[in-house]
Formats: structure tokens, C-alpha cells, sequence
């Protein structure tokens, strides 16, 4: 009932979104593309799995089993690493060229003045296209996340696997109670489970990012071919820029944190000075400072989802034919 | 780029004026044309692996001396048998796709012509289900030439170890209990045989059911070849994860560490070599425990292919009836 109330589009009533979902695509290429994706993605995974299966069978280690559990394991979850980005960079670009055209195309046919007159609010007009959009390309969506959660489970089971056959194993007294004495386990388990939450998401997020900047670059021009390539261009700056902050970030973290753990041979003259912290506290630090880092990273993304659809509305607020 | 589309349902018409209609002549021509010309296909490229399995293992032969038939035949065996192998497996894996792209179009007549239509396509699919029993019989024969070259001289193709060893092995449990030879033959045969009728037969009815969940016709196709596929994702799922859990069960069952709690870790090298250490057996009680396992899974695995199939068709006519009345 909240919910009905807070978001008019969430109703099924709106217009906009009844008839842009209803719509079928009539482009060969586009229209393979939505419908062959989960069958493609499905097909070369279950290949994958059953190449590295079989070609690992073949090179059994029968001396040291646990040599094989961990390659074919290690293998099998870098193909779907590589699918996963191949694919998932074809559904942004494909998720820009749906939704580029959305008042761009309006403008183009000197619709939008009318779809202006109508009592919509202007932020229905545009959710409702871009969930239109959802509904067209749910089929690679839900591949995209089927192939993450296969992926994370296999990484799951990597990581048990090697963990207690290569670290477990050898723990003595002393490890043991530093784990579970000293409670290491719980930023251990929080940062964990934190990662898991945000590797999930990313799919939804880094689509409806896509959706949000397609749209934005839809109010910036005023034809479909450059609202698509201002969307492509803005998507690509998007992805340059965040590669380049998160390794910045991640080569800073690292620097400071090594510094700061063995202060002996730390580069850094403020950290020469004073006493090593202790195994707990690293782990404490370490587990604090990545769950942060996760919820600022999803905090960010929301933030530029909400910025670009913001700005996105803005500007459809002024625009004339 | 897009248009406004309809929902309704499409009528009924006999089966093979429908697809007549619906698909572009150029099309319909080269569906035949792969229909039927997929059995003289598969004769060709097994022939052409047989020659060019023949003409790398004569390469192979040492330039100078006496001509090795043994190393020759060897050589011959494994490399056409791999290449048998891949072309059957990939000729299955295309087939069972294309059964399920088949069967998802005899939905849309409703249930009334939804038998006929299946009957129809299991038609169309009997040559490349032929195609493909042809190459498992070449692979048949090889392995049958093999054995007979074995027990007729087996001094001159001591070094054909595989074969030599099998064979061995075979008479060995045949001295101990014939029937269950026999049993474990009749099995393997007769999923050789069968497996790809069984195969066409569910692939065609998976098709059908995951076609009745959409109502836009266009769906329909990539809907089955996602069902076909999602299937064999599972299957591999189940045997990688599986895998990985069972041998987790048995490090951990076989473990030294955990069953005498007085041994420590001396160094990593003296802990790889000790940690686990396979059941000492026989070779013929491994291949006895080979053929168990293989006569457990193949019944199985049939009967799973067979029922599935019938309760698919059960699903999609109750799909049917829902939908179109």
C-alpha cells in the first residue's frame, strides 16, 4: 500500500511503461541479441564447466587429489569470470542503445510536446521507460545474475577448500586463539559477507547506472544516433574512472596499512616511530576498513544513479521541440 | 526500431502447412536439407577421421627400420577414437538443442494438435538420430576390431596396453561371474543404442513445456534452447560442486591428522605425501567397482531421461489446456 502510494510507475497503470514494454523489437541484430543472451550465457557456461571437468579427468594428479579439486575449481571459476565480464559489459551497451532513444527519439518525432500535455508526472514519463527497458533485456539480466551467484558459490567453495586444506591444516594453539579468542572471526565475517552482498548487486546496479546515464544522455541531445553515442561515451568514462579511483584507492589502502602493521621497513616517515599493532588488531582494521570501503563504493554508485536521473529529469524539464 | 505487438493466440492449422507457411522458403530448404543430409555428413567426416587418423599414425612411424604395426595401431586407435568421440558428443549436444527449438513450435496449436505436431517433429529427427548412432557404431566397431587384433595375437600388440589391459581385465571377471559381464555389456549397449532416441524424446518435451510459458510466439525458441541448456548447466553444476563435496568427504574420512589426534605436522612435503593415500585394491576389483558404478548410473540416468520426458508432456498438455481452453 506504501509502496503504491510512494511510487505511482511501481502500479502497472502508467501508461508510458504499459506501451513501451508492449513494444517488440524489430531489428534482427537487437532482437537476437535480447533473446539469444541467457541461452548463450547458460550454453558457454555449462561448456565451460564441462571442458574444464573433463580436460582436468584426463590430467588426474592421483598422487594428490586435493591438487585436482583445487584446479578444477580455480579453472572453472575464471571462465566464468571472463564470461562474466564480456557479458556484462555487452548488457551496458546494450542497455544504453535501448534506452538513448527514449526522449531523444520523442524529440525526433515531435512527440514530446504532446506526452508533455498529458497529466504524467514528467518522473513517471521517464521511469517508466526505463523500466520498459528492464522488461526487454530481463533475459541477459537474469543470466548475468544466474552466472553471478554460480560464480560465487564455486569461489565460496574454492576458498573453504583451499583454506582448510592449505591454512587450516596447519594452525597451531596460538592461531586458533587468536581467531576465535580474541574474536577475529567477526570482521572477518561481516567484510565477507559484505563483498558476497555487493558482488551480487553489482549486475542491478551497474544496469540501472546504465539505464540512468542512457536516459541523462537522452535529455543532452536532441537525435537518437547522438543520445546513443553521448550514453556510450558517458558510460565509458564512467567505467575509466572508476577503474582508476578504486586502484588508486586500493594501491593508498595497501601502502598505509603495511606501513602501519611493520613499521620497520615502512616508506612512510610517520609510521617509523611507533610500535607495530598486533595480529588482532590488523584483522580488526583490515575487516573495518574493507566493509567501509564496500558500503562507500554501493553508497557511490546509488549516488551517481540518483544524480544522473536527477539531472536527467532536470533537463526534461526544459526541454521544447 | 520497435513496433506494437499482439498477444493473441495463434489458431490452429495442420502441422506442416503451419511451418510451411510461417518460415521463408530459402529457410525451409536448408532445414531439410541439414535434416537429411546430416547422415551422408556424418558418414564422410568419420571416414575422413579414420583416414586421417591412419594417415598421422603412418607419419609417426620411424623413418628408418622395420614398419611397427603394434605402435602403428595404437596410434591409429586413440586418435580416431578421440576424434569419433568429440564428433559424436558435439553432433549430441547440437541435436539435443535443436529438438528442443523444434519442440517448442508444437505448442502453438494448442493441445489439440500438440501430439501430432510431436509426432511430426520426432519424425524430422530420426535421420540425425541416425547420424549419430552411425558414429557411435564406428566407435563400436574400433573398439571390437581392437579386442578381436587382442585375443587373436596378442604378442604382437603387447605394447597396446590399454586395450591389452581391458581385455585382461574382462576375462578375468568373466572367470569370476560371467552374468555380471554380461549385465555391464547389455547396459553400456544399450544406452549406446537407445541414449540418443531418449535424448531427442525429453530434449523435444522440455522444448514444448518451457515454450508454454511464454504467450509471444518469437520467445518460444530461445526459451527451449534455454531449458535445454539450463539442463546440462545443472548436470555440470552437479558434478562440479559434487565433486568438490566428495572429495571433501573423503579427505576428511581419510585424514591421518584427524584419526590420530597424537601425529603432528612435520613439514609441508611429508603432509602432501601422507594426508591421503588411495584404498589399496586389485585392478580387477577396481575395474569390478568401475563396472558397479557404471551399471548404477546408466539405469538411472535413462529412467530419469524417460520419466522426465512423460512428465513434461503431462506439464505442458495441463499448460496447454490452461491457457488455450
Amino acid at each position: 500500500m506504501a509502496l503504491k502510494k510512494i511510487s505511482a510507475w511501481a502500479q502497472g497503470d502508467n501508461p508510458v511503461y504499459r506501451l513501451e514494454a508492449a513494444k517488440t523489437v524489430t531489428n534482427k541484430r537487437l532482437r537476437s541479441m535480447q533473446l539469444g543472451c541467457l541461452p548463450s550465457i547458460i550454453g558457454v557456461m555449462g561448456l565451460g564447466i564441462t571442458a574444464v571437468l573433463g580436460i582436468s579427468a584426463l590430467q588426474f594428479p592421483y598422487w594428490n587429489p586435493e591438487r585436482y579439486v583445487i584446479d578444477v575449481l580455480l579453472y572453472s571459476l575464471l571462465a566464468m569470470l571472463f564470461l562474466q565480464v564480456t557479458t556484462g559489459a555487452a548488457l551496458n551497451i546494450s542497455t544504453i542503445a535501448f534506452i538513448s532513444p527514449a526522449v531523444s527519439g520523442e524529440l525526433e518525432m515531435q512527440s514530446w510536446s504532446i506526452l508533455r500535455t498529458t497529466a504524467l508526472n514528467l518522473v513517471d514519463v521517464l521511469l517508466g521507460k526505463c523500466l520498459a527497458v528492464m522488461v526487454h533485456l530481463r533475459l541477459p539480466l537474469i543470466g548475468i545474475v544466474l552466472l553471478r551467484a554460480v560464480s560465487l558459490t564455486t569461489a565460496l567453495l574454492l576458498i573453504t577448500f583451499a583454506f582448510w586444506r592449505d591454512t587450516l591444516y596447519y594452525w597451531d594453539t596460538f592461531e586458533w586463539q587468536l581467531v576465535f579468542g580474541q574474536q577475529v572471526w567477526i570482521p572477518v565475517l561481516v567484510a565477507g559477507t559484505l563483498i558476497a552482498l555487493f558482488y551480487l548487486l553489482q549486475p542491478m546496479l551497474q544496469f540501472l547506472i546504465s539505464d540512468a546515464l542512457g536516459v541523462l544522455a537522452s535529455t543532452i541531445t536532441r537525435s537518437r544516433t547522438r543520445a546513443i553515442a553521448t550514453g556510450m561515451a558517458l558510460r565509458l568514462s564512467t567505467w575509466i574512472v572508476a577503474i582508476l579511483l578504486n586502484v588508486g584507492i586500493m594501491i593508498a589502502f595497501v601502502t598505509l596499512f603495511t606501513s602501519w602493521a611493520d613499521p620497520r621497513f615502512s616508506q612512510i616517515e610517520v609510521f617509523r616511530n611507533t610500535t607495530g599493532p598486533s595480529q588482532a588488531q590488523q584483522w580488526w582494521v583490515m575487516g573495518i576498513s574493507l566493509s567501509s570501503y564496500v558500503l562507500a563504493v554501493l553508497l557511490g554508485q546509488v549516488g551517481l544513479l540518483a544524480f544522473c536521473f536527477g539531472m536527467a529529469v532536470r533537463r526534461a524539464r526544459r526541454l521544447v521541440e | 526500431m520497435v513496433e506494437a505487438h499482439s498477444d493473441l493466440p495463434q489458431p490452429a492449422d495442420k502441422p506442416s502447412k503451419q511451418l510451411r507457411k510461417d518460415m521463408p522458403s530459402r529457410r525451409i530448404r536448408f532445414e531439410r536439407w541439414s535434416r537429411l543430409g546430416c547422415f551422408p555428413m556424418m558418414l564422410l567426416a568419420c571416414v575422413a577421421a579414420m583416414l586421417l587418423a591412419a594417415l598421422i599414425a603412418w607419419s609417426n612411424q620411424p623413418r628408418y627400420g622395420v614398419f611397427n604395426f603394434a605402435r602403428a595401431y595404437t596410434d591409429f586407435f586413440f586418435i580416431s577414437l578421440v576424434i569419433l568421440v568429440v564428433i559424436q558428443t558435439t553432433a549430441i549436444w547440437i541435436i539435443g538443442i535443436r529438438a528442443a527449438r523444434m519442440g517448442s513450435q508444437a505448442v502453438r496449436g494448442g493441445r489439440a494438435s500438440f501430439r501430432p505436431r510431436m509426432h511430426l517433429i520426432r519424425q524430422r529427427l530420426q535421420v540425425p538420430t541416425m547420424a549419430i548412432l552411425l558414429a557411435r557404431g564406428f566407435a563400436v566397431v574400433l573398439v571390437a576390431v581392437s579386442i578381436i587384433i587382442v585375443l587373436r595375437d596378442s604378442s604382437a600388440l603387447i605394447q597396446f596396453n590399454p586395450v591389452w589391459e581391458g581385455v585382461r581385465l574382462l576375462e578375468a571377471i568373466w572367470d569370476i561371474d560371467p552374468f555380471f559381464v554380461i549385465v555391464v555389456m547389455g547396459a553400456v549397449l544399450l544406452h549406446f543404442i537407445i541414449g540418443p532416441w531418449l535424448r531427442v524424446r525429453y530434449s523435444t518435451m522440455l522444448g514444448a513445456l518451457a515454450a508454454t510459458f511464454t504467450r509471444k510466439p518469437f520467445e518460444r525458441a530461445s526459451l527451449a534452447a534455454t531449458a535445454r541448456l539450463g539442463v546440462g548447466l545443472l548436470l555440470g553444476l552437479a558434478l562440479l560442486w559434487g565433486t568438490v563435496l566428495a572429495f571433501t568427504v573423503v579427505l576428511l574420512a581419510t585424514d591421518p591428522l584427524l584419526s590420530s589426534p597424537g601425529l603432528s605436522v612435520v613439514n609441508e612435503r611429508l603432509i602432501l605425501i601422507e594426508r591421503f593415500s588411495w584404498p589399496r585394491v586389485g585392478s580387477v576389483t577396481r575395474a569390478v567397482y568401475v563396472m558397479s558404478v557404471a551399471l548404477t548410473i546408466i539405469p538411472i540416468y535413462m529412467a530419469g531421461q524417460a520419466v522426465f520426458a512423460t512428465l513434461y508432456a503431462l506439464l505442458t498438455r495441463r499448460r496447454l489446456k490452461k491457457i488455450h481452453g
